[in-house]
């Protein structure tokens, strides 16, 4: 899931009816502080960083004098919060909020609908309000080829405990945030807190939007926003995860690749989405380190496999390679093999004393047989070698338990 | 007998004249799919391997009666054809298709139970009674290597690791009633449930195998479905990733996932209330093939 920036969501929630608070970016004290003295001398400072719950981590705070603007804009980018440094701020105009409500749309897989959430007592605590007072927090299913009609919204608002004209207010903040969710592809719109003021409009004064990495081909807009900044989800990307989108990027067409680096020394190149995640369990269990995962979709993508093989082996104190896949229907094995195999060759390794295990299965079984065997010492394996005679034969081998064999 | 699928099954092929669909219709018909039609917008008139094709699904329902289309559809048009085969009135959609954006699937999904089309997919691999008919690439060109017929109903919402399974059921001897690949997305037509349903009316499946994934409620389901006595033939299961549970968890992107899913989708959770409800669960793929064994009498 591709989740964008603060600011990024902010924007889109305006641009489509949504009041949010006047807010602006710095990228250093200096500029905090300006951007401090034009939201009228007290705003909010937080670290611009695709995760969640900056607040606890120290990463948001309320300033309302240039020396405290600069003080904490120089504080907040030099941190890391949840893996992610700090290499923006966001200004935000300080508001006067009476209450703070929580509303969000996402998918649930039960219904195949969006689902609205809704608790007139937002803010950082919700998951607690939800778990001790579960009546608190709404849920409305939302037909997806009917939409939401504002006299659904204005009755789950009253429901919350709203009454009119807050009810209004929140209902017409629902429909808004609908539309954004539709108009953008979303997987899910959250605003918390949806905010009070003191003079009865609501506005969401924080905002995380998620898009549907499925559906940005239509959204170029969407997909020029997200950028590098997202990390892998949960931290930064490594350079060697660098280097493998970069080759991912080389041909979009074929093979997609996905690659998450771990910090193992097996390299573990084992695809297919559940033959990949059950063989990630086994290895594991082998007591084996995995140093990455990997995963490319089929096509004509030798030269990506090349690459590919040739970044992962140059990882440094890497003890062993593994290579498979699950039994193939169609895609015939040698093309992959063929790039595996130039990979290794490339790569220059004596295979022999530094073990590679391949396991694959299907069309083009023989021909793929025929290439492995120009590297000598590659270990090949074929359609009776199950994944769990895979992971104990890579960690058997990379840290020579057993001794040899 | 097998379900869903077997080669009285009429299947129309929609985007018939592109390259996979090209590819992969001989193999189907070849293993005795009963292909009666294709669909290809501006195509109309045209012959994929002696089948008439049709510009329309409307046209080819007027000339064919058809229980199953079989979508060959990049996911970015996916729901443009889902929609006009369920407004045709085709009682069945099967979906391969990957990538599908979520708010189409939604659409999809919420027009078909109304108009009381059975969906599977996306994001499906396909499914085959093995001995009987095919769809999608499931099998490939020599289905025998991986699949033979038999007892076993497979269900997996991974395609690679259902196939895997079918692999080493047929290696050990023991043959498969029907396999189908319901997709890894989180929307998505038919689901455990509606598979078991459909086993447990099915005289040849004896035992099903089951392979689940981290994440949603379906195998939680499944569970209660059996609990409820909708299911009552042995059921083997397997779902993957407790690993991840003790792994330090990536920090919440937002509030919505942990309030929407409140602990469902667990493996551990999902593992512990199949095993309560009396099925078969494996730790490990090697488990998989002895229980099944054990499942079908110690044959």
């Amino acid at each position: 899931m591709a989740r964008l920036l603060e600011h990024d969501s902010l924007d889109l929630l305006k641009r489509h009816g949504l009041p949010v608070p006047a807010h602006a970016l710095a990228s250093s004290p200096d500029e905090a502080v300006s951007a401090v003295a034009r939201l009228g001398g007290r705003a909010v400072l937080k670290a611009l960083v695709p995760v969640g719950k900056r607040g606890k981590e120290g990463a948001v705070r309320l300033v309302a004098s240039p020396d405290e603007a600069r003080r904490e804009a120089a504080r907040i980018l030099g941190m890391t919060v949840r893996n992610f440094p700090v290499r923006r701020l966001l200004a935000m105009e300080a508001l006067e909020i009476k209450r703070e409500c929580f509303l969000s749309l996402t998918f649930d897989w039960r219904t195949k609908s969006p689902l609205m959430l809704f608790c007139a007592e937002g803010g950082v605590d919700v998951e607690e309000i939800a778990a001790t007072r579960p009546d608190r927090l709404l849920a409305l299913p939302i037909g997806i080829t009917e939409g939401l009609a504002y006299p659904d919204a204005l009755d789950l608002a009253r429901r919350a405990g709203l009454e009119s004209p807050l009810a209004d207010e929140a209902a017409r903040a629902m429909c808004f945030l609908y539309i954004v969710f539709r108009a953008c592809d979303c997987r899910t719109a959250e605003v918390n807190p949806l905010a009070e003021l003191a003079d009865g409009r609501m506005v969401a004064a924080s905002c995380a939007l998620e898009v549907d990495d499925q559906a940005l081909f239509r959204h170029p807009d969407l997909e020029a926003r997200l950028g590098e900044e997202q990390g892998n989800g949960w931290r930064p990307l490594t350079p060697l995860e660098k280097t493998l989108r970069a080759i991912d990027a080389l041909d979009p067409h074929v093979g997609a690749i996905r690659f998450s680096e771990l910090e193992g020394d097996i390299g573990f190149m084992v695809s297919g989405g559940g033959y990949g995640l059950t063989s990630l369990g086994e290895i594991l269990r082998e007591g084996g380190r995995p140093a990455c995962t990997f995963d490319i979709t089929p096509g004509r993508y030798e030269e990506k496999m090349r690459r590919a093989v040739l970044a992962v082996l140059a990882k440094p104190g890497l003890k062993g390679l593994a290579l498979a896949a699950n039994v193939s229907n169609f895609a015939r094995v040698n093309v992959r093999v063929a790039g595996i195999v130039q990979g290794l060759k490339d790569a220059g390794l004596d295979y022999t004393k530094f073990p590679v295990v391949v396991r694959f299965a299907g069309p083009g079984v023989e021909e793929a047989r025929r290439l492995i065997a120009e590297v000598p010492g590659v270990e090949w394996h074929e359609a009776d070698f199950s994944l769990e005679d895979l992971c104990r034969r890579i960690v058997d081998r990379a840290y020579r338990r057993g001794g040899e064999r | 007998m097998s379900i869903l699928l077997d080669g009285r099954t009429r299947v129309l092929v929609q985007g018939a004249t592109g390259g996979e669909a090209r590819r992969l219709i001989p193999t189907m018909t070849a293993y005795g799919t009963r292909i009666v039609a294709g669909v290809s917008p501006g195509k109309g008139g045209e012959r994929v391997e002696g089948i008439p094709v049709y510009g329309s699904v409307a046209e080819a329902v007027k000339e064919h009666a058809v229980d199953l289309s079989l979508l060959f559809i990049p996911a970015r048009f996916a729901k443009a054809a889902a929609l006009e085969a369920i407004e045709a009135g085709v009682p069945a959609l099967h979906i391969l298709a990957e990538g599908v954006p979520h708010h189409d699937a939604s659409e999809v999904l919420t027009r078909a139970k109304g108009a009381g089309a059975f969906v599977i997919g996306p994001n499906s691999q396909g499914m085959i009674s093995p001995g009987k008919a095919k769809v999608g690439g499931t099998g490939g060109e020599v289905p025998q290597l991986m699949f033979r017929p038999g007892p076993v109903g497979v269900v997996s919402r991974s395609g690679g690791m259902g196939a895997e399974i079918c692999l080493f059921l047929t290696r050990a001897g023991i043959g498969q009633s029907t396999y189908v690949a319901i997709g890894g997305d989180l929307l998505i037509g038919a689901d455990f449930v509606d598979l078991l349903a459909l086993f447990e009316k099915d005289p040849e499946t004896r035992c099903v195998v089951m392979f689940g994934e981290p994440g949603t409620g379906r195998e939680e389901e499944a569970a209660e479905f059996i609990r409820s006595g909708g299911f009552t033939k042995p059921l083997v299961a397997m779902i993957p990733g407790e690993f991840m549970e003790t792994m330090a968890t990536p920090a919440p992107v937002s509030h919505t996932g942990a309030l929407v899913e409140r602990g469902v989708g667990a493996p551990s959770m999902k593992k512990r209330l199949l095993r309560e409800a009396g099925a078969m669960v494996a730790e490990r793929f090697s488990e998989i093939v002895p229980l099944v064994r054990r499942a079908l009498g110690g044959s």
